[in-house]
Formats: structure tokens, C-alpha cells, sequence
């Protein structure tokens, strides 16, 4: 299957001047962390992200979103600094867990080497939550 | 024989698809007695909204790998005609990424359906950007059969009003058969005679 494939819907992205990133991070901790902290850690990263594809792009995201998968599982969601980051499910604050895997998927108004930049740096600070 | 029909969800990208899913179809099957299946095409590598779903314990199907309405269209028929041969539902939903259109898909599934009813939400806070900015969205509210004006919790009397106005104004042009709503999927607000109006 080609690259165009994977990346689904090119043409309506393209139709729209959209454009899309995807990460997927796995982590192992070396220290147990509270899942709310992560949350919280994890929901300040899609803000900036979100900024600043408002600050580069036409002043409007499409929309980012993803997953935290940790003992429990929660989904947020990200279209606008009005509504800011929203999470789907609930999850056990004070849990403690060392292993758990992030995916963002971001489709927004801005792509080439801008976009590559800022997701790159998005992966920089989704590390950052963990050290 | 029994029948099923085909409810599209649809809107574009952060309208509140997944969220409004979610209570749909737990009004649907709790309160209604009917018997239903989801199909989630998620956008791109990953399958967000189909997991979501899961998590919430509803069994979603995921079509991926391309958009039902160009690339996957033969992935969605066959996904129908599983699910009416081994579940027999009396309702399926599609969830469309949020950047699909949709006269390709009512070409594409009419004829294994008895009856198809779509429903496009938009979001009061970004309707004039977002209709400023992306073609798609035109496209979702001129073949709707609902609009359900979502996340009314955020905006206050005037802003409401201003964005009914508008919306009224583009059905009363490009669908006037539209029906128009106002909900809050994620406050449960004015969700009653929408799933009423699915089972009517």
C-alpha cells in the first residue's frame, strides 16, 4: 500500500489546504508516574501545539486529537483555545503507572516544512513530560 | 425481512462526531430498544474514534486505510452486508472523518439500506471560520437531512442567535428540507427529538 493511502483522504485534504501529522509514542518509564499528572503534562503540549498552528497557520486548526493509553484510556480533543484541550473517558488520578503510549493526530491548515517542524518539536515536548 | 437503516454522522473535523455517537447510540439501544452497529471511518493511520467508542463498550467497526466516499468505498459495502447477515441491526451508523463527502456515499450504500438519514453537526463557536475557510463543510450542510448546531453550552444568547440566523439563512438557499437543532452532545442537551426523530 503507498504512502497516499495510509495518509487517507489526501484529496479532500488538499481540496481544504489541510494537511495532517501522526505520532505514536510508546514509553517505558523508569519512575512511576500519577496518570493525572500525565494527563495534565500531555494537555499542556497540545495547547502550545495548538497555538502555534493558529500563530503560523490561517488563525484557525482543524482539529488534533489522540489518545493516552495508560492503565486507563482517554481521548482528548483540541479545535480552539475558546474550547481548549477536552478529554473523552475517565481515568483514576492517583494511579501510578510506568508504561503507556500516546497518539496525536493532528490534520491542520499548514504543511510542508513549517509542519515537519512542529511536529517534531511536538514529540521533543511530549519527552519532555517524562524526564 | 427485517429492515435497517443507515444514519451518517457527519461534520467536519472537531465538531463533536465521536462525542455525539456516544450518547446516540446509548439513547438508541437503552432507550429505544433498537439494535444497533457502528461504523467508524478514522481519519488516517490511527483509530482514535473507533478505540473511543470501544472504551465506552460499544463494538465499532473501523473502516481505514482511505475515506468511504472515494478509496474504501467497496470496504464499507462489504462492512454493510456483514453486519445486516450476522447482527441483523435495525440501525447502523457511520461515523465519516471529517473531511468526507457525501453524495458518493448515499451512491454507495442506497441500495443495501432501507432508509439513509444524515446528520451534520457544526460547531457554534467556529461556523463563520470554518465556513470561510473549508469547502467541505458546504458540501455536509447542503445534503443533510439534520444540522444539529453542537456545543451550544459555549456560547451565550446573542451568539446563538447570530449563528441560528445564519444557518437558517444558508438551509433556507441550499436545503430547505434541512432540519435545524440545537444540542450540547457532551452536556446532553436537546438530544431527545433528534434520536426520537432517527426512530420515527
Amino acid at each position: 500500500m503507498n504512502e497516499k493511502n495510509l495518509d487517507h483522504s489526501h484529496g479532500h485534504l488538499e481540496q481544504d489546504n489541510l494537511d495532517s501529522f501522526t505520532l505514536i509514542i510508546e514509553k517505558k518509564l523508569d519512575k512511576k508516574q500519577e496518570q493525572e499528572n500525565i494527563k495534565n503534562c500531555i494537555s499542556k503540549v497540545i495547547e502550545s501545539l495548538g497555538k502555534k498552528i493558529i500563530e503560523v497557520g490561517p488563525g484557525i486548526i482543524g482539529h488534533i486529537k489522540g489518545r493516552i493509553e495508560m492503565k486507563d484510556k482517554i481521548r482528548f480533543s483540541f479545535v480552539d483555545e475558546k474550547q481548549g484541550v477536552e478529554f473523552e473517558g475517565n481515568i483514576n488520578s492517583e494511579e501510578k503507572i510506568d508504561e503507556l503510549e500516546i497518539k496525536i493526530l493532528a490534520v491542520v491548515p499548514v504543511g510542508g516544512k513549517e509542519l515537519k517542524k512542529i511536529k517534531k518539536k511536538t514529540k521533543e515536548e511530549v519527552d519532555k513530560c517524562f524526564n | 425481512m427485517f429492515e435497517t437503516n443507515f444514519v451518517i454522522v457527519t461534520g467536519f473535523l472537531g465538531t463533536g462526531k465521536t462525542t455525539f455517537i456516544i450518547e446516540l447510540a446509548k439513547r438508541l439501544t437503552e432507550e429505544k430498544d433498537k439494535k444497533i452497529n457502528i461504523l467508524v471511518n478514522d481519519f488516517g493511520q490511527i483509530a482514535i474514534d473507533g478505540e473511543t467508542l470501544n472504551d465506552f463498550g460499544m463494538e465499532a467497526k473501523r473502516i481505514t486505510k482511505g475515506c468511504v466516499c472515494c478509496e474504501v468505498k467497496q470496504d464499507l459495502v462489504a462492512q454493510i452486508r456483514d453486519l445486516k447477515k450476522n447482527f441483523e441491526p435495525d440501525i447502523i451508523i457511520l461515523e465519516t472523518s471529517g473531511v468526507a463527502s457525501l453524495l458518493p456515499i448515499y451512491r454507495t450504500v442506497e441500495q443495501y439500506v432501507d432508509e439513509i438519514e444524515t446528520l451534520t453537526l457544526i460547531d457554534v463557536s467556529r461556523y463563520d471560520k470554518l465556513m470561510e475557510k473549508f469547502r467541505t463543510v458546504e458540501n455536509q450542510l447542503t445534503f443533510a437531512d439534520r444540522i444539529l448546531i453542537n456545543k451550544i453550552d459555549l456560547a451565550d444568547d446573542e451568539e446563538m442567535k447570530k449563528i441560528e440566523e445564519k444557518v437558517s439563512k444558508f438551509l433556507n438557499k441550499e436545503n430547505p428540507d434541512g432540519q435545524l437543532h440545537k444540542i450540547s452532545a457532551r452536556k446532553k442537551i436537546g438530544l431527545e427529538n433528534v434520536v426520537s426523530g432517527i426512530v420515527q
